[in-house]
């Protein structure tokens, strides 16, 4: 019975391995991506080495006086140049931060944080769905879209 | 579609794709982008960055482009002094196309998280959304491991392919040899089949003490017609003689009727089989209100039947009426047990209470006894009051039974009637509060066995630190028999006590202990762990201490992984000293 089973097992094996496994597959180009995320925020946590984005959301409210928009790149090693630019709900750019640079001695950085800050004039009609896109080295690399709801600036 | 790229992942546990320099084609353009994600579960595909169309002489460009395969639609989107949006497609359609939160959550580091992903350079996803991979490298928990010529990325748990299919072969020293295996054929919207075969050799064992070996065979096979018409055929065997079969068809007139029909066969060990022709219909009339009825009439003159009519008038107003018969052969006798049952509801809920009657009348054609029973029950909503601090319901059930066999007449009646009174947190401190519940119940009957039950818990929280907290309960019950001046009953108490400690997400436990006041004694202690260990690692423990054994009962340990559409545990039992390790598809 015990001499069955082996050859049964031999049998599934041969059936799964022979057909298709390899040792050695073609070598990749390593991915090139190097950003970590990219958070919408209300509030900045400064208190540790890096910053941090506080109060993550993708909904703010109209009397909100700012909202950040906060990125995490790592493994960089050369001077980039990030963007910024925010567009209002009727779909026209109301903010472009020019290019930032970064890393200028071009080190090796393991981890990079940088943000940019929209100031809302509270008495604006700002309600609707904004979208703000961000460039690195003029090329894009992520948009993210938020709503501004009417409403109070303190939470009940 | 082909996915070409300098770096292509595969996620399994999540059914993901993230891949870098990709080309492929869409609605007869060449695209290629420097990102792509798609979400294979939720069918969404998205390419970012660089964005190049091609097709003749035509050139488009963009930064964003969200696209479905299926249906040949795409929206371009490009980021300048405004935002430009291009349909790409069938260009009358709407595009319902939008980013979403999931595409928010894939990212490369996320697919090089998983337990199992796949990298290669050449995907292919076909029309089942199946995804396949060419010379791709499977990663196991981060560690690159095995390389594929050609695999299907997304063989997931859950699917089939036509025909047969080999699942399982293990052999344990408790169950011997056991082999699953199935054939399915399905061809789609006409023809549905799955036969499973479970087989488990005993004989390999040592003293064994069943069967030397079983078989079971599972069969079930749906046909469709068209929309509203469909046959059935069901079929299950079992080594030991013990086998059935159903063919049944199925009919649906409109939105409103379904009408069945079956004949099953049903063999029992070493008893004569029985032929049942079944029928049955569901008619739903809308504000005439539903009626269903079903019979079945077996060759040996046994005969299954029911009849309801459901409605509900003026919104609030629900009406019940059922009722069935049954005549049913009694063992190898020849003697047919005949039933005729039937019963009425009628009820009414509001806002502030609400209101059942019922009847129900059982009669035994053969025994010749005929049960009657009818019921009210009328209850008050919860109702709360002090801001909502106290909330407080009663609730009654009366009951009349009257029981006829032959020249004897019986009958009685019982009613109970209950109260409840809770209230939400009360906040002594800010990290202590104290909240309480206390029923009170009463059960009189026409033979006097009253009870009188009452029950109150106190429950007190106090955090301590942030993440621990502190929480003490105490119950008192006490059930109280009544008859004349007679009291008699019992009581019990209990005591316990749980320390919760979440300081952070990674940690989570609480240790409990439960004392008996009345008898001065402790009881037992549970205690529970779990502690996020790295790459979505758990580690969870349970362990329970039975102080009047004076000794540990049980520890269970478990190291758990946790990977998107499936979770991976290793588990320790002390009680069965048992290591099991579970592949549990979520």
């Amino acid at each position: 019975m015990k001499k069955n089973i082996i050859i049964v097992i031999l049998f599934v094996l041969n059936t799964f391995l022979g057909s298709c496994i390899t040792f050695k597959s073609d070598p990749l180009v390593f991915p090139d991506n190097q950003v970590e995320f990219i958070h919408l925020c209300k509030g900045m946590d400064d208190s540790g080495e890096l910053l941090e984005p506080v109060d993550i959301q993708s909904e703010f409210s109209s009397k909100d006086e700012h909202i950040n928009c906060f990125i995490k790149l790592k493994d960089v090693s050369i001077k980039i140049h990030l963007r910024w630019k925010w567009y209002s709900p009727d779909n026209k750019m109301v903010r472009d931060t020019g290019d930032v640079i970064i890393n200028q001695e071009e080190k090796y950085l393991g981890v990079v944080t940088a943000y940019d800050m929209l100031q809302l004039d509270t008495e604006d009609k700002n309600e609707g769905q904004w979208t703000v896109v961000v460039f690195m080295n003029d090329k894009f690399i992520e948009s993210k879209t938020f709503i501004i709801k009417k409403g109070s600036r303190f939470n009940i | 579609m082909k996915l070409e790229g300098s770096y292509l992942a595969y996620s399994y546990d999540n059914r993901q794709i993230y891949g870098e320099n990709v080309k492929f084609n869409f609605f007869s353009y060449d695209v290629s982008c420097r990102y792509i994600k798609i979400d294979v579960t939720s069918r969404t595909f998205y390419a970012y960055g660089d964005i190049v169309l091609k097709k003749e002489d035509e050139i488009i460009s963009g930064d964003e482009f969200l696209f479905d395969p299926l249906k040949n639609i795409g929206k371009l989107i490009s980021y300048k002094e405004g935002v430009e949006v291009k349909k790409i497609g069938d260009e009358s359609s709407e595009i319902p196309l939008s980013k979403n939160n999931i595409l928010d959550e894939l990212s490369l580091s996320k697919i090089q998280k998983s337990f199992l992903y796949f990298t290669g350079k050449l995907f292919q996803i076909n029309k089942d959304f199946e995804v396949y991979g060419f010379n791709v490298t499977l990663y196991l928990e981060g560690l690159e491991s095995l390389g594929f010529k050609k695999f299907r990325l997304s063989g997931g748990i859950n699917q089939r392919n036509n025909g047969f299919s080999l699942n399982k072969i293990w052999y344990t020293k408790t169950q011997g040899l056991i082999s699953r295996a199935s054939y399915f054929y399905e061809k789609e919207n006409k023809i549905n089949s799955l036969t499973q075969l479970n087989y488990e050799e005993h004989s390999v064992l040592k003293d064994y003490p069943g069967l030397p070996r079983q078989a079971d065979v599972m069969s079930s096979t749906t046909v469709n017609f068209n929309k509203s018409l469909n046959l059935g055929l069901t079929g299950n065997y079992n080594s030991s003689n013990l086998w059935n079969t159903r063919v049944w068809l199925n009919k649906k007139w409109g939105n409103k009727v379904n009408t069945q029909v079956d004949v099953l066969y049903n063999k029992p060990i070493n008893l004569k089989g029985e032929t049942w022709l079944g029928f049955q219909s569901i008619i739903n009339a809308n504000k005439l209100g539903n009626i269903s009825f079903a019979g079945k009439y077996e060759i040996q003159n046994q005969v299954l039947s029911s009849f309801s009519y459901r409605n509900t008038f003026l919104k609030r107003i629900n009406f019940l009426l059922s009722s069935s018969y049954s005549k049913v052969k009694i063992g190898q006798s020849g003697d047919y047990s005949k039933i005729l049952s039937g019963g009425v509801n009628l009820s009414y809920s509001s806002r502030i209470f609400n209101l059942s009657t019922d009847y129900y009348l059982n009669y035994d054609l053969f025994g010749d006894q005929l049960l009657s029973q009818p019921q009210l029950r009328l209850g008050l909503n919860p109702f709360q009051f002090y801001g909502g601090l106290l909330s407080a319901s009663i609730y009654n059930i009366f009951i009349y039974n009257d029981l006829q066999r032959g020249e004897i007449h019986d009958n009685n009646y019982s009613n109970n009637t209950v109260f409840n009174l809770s209230t939400k947190p009360i906040f002594l401190q800010k990290s202590f509060s104290v909240n309480f519940n206390i029923a009170l119940e009463q059960f009189v009957e026409k033979e006097d066995r009253n009870f009188t039950s009452g029950g109150f818990i106190i429950n007190v929280k106090k955090g301590i630190l942030k993440g621990v907290s502190l929480e003490g309960f105490y119950n008192i019950q006490s059930r109280r028999k009544t008859k004349s001046w007679l009291i008699e009953g019992t009581t019990s108490q209990d005591l316990s006590t749980v320390l919760k400690v979440n300081p952070s997400k990674r940690l989570n436990g609480w240790l409990s202990f439960s004392f008996d006041p009345k008898k001065s004694q402790w009881r037992q202690s549970f205690a529970d762990l779990s502690i996020e260990l790295f790459r979505s690692w758990e580690f969870h423990s349970l362990l329970n201490y039975d102080f009047i054994l004076k000794k540990i009962n049980n520890v269970d340990l478990y190291i758990i992984r946790r990977a998107g559409q499936f979770q991976l545990r290793f588990i320790w039992r002390s009680l069965s000293k048992q290591f099991v390790v579970e592949l549990v598809p979520r």
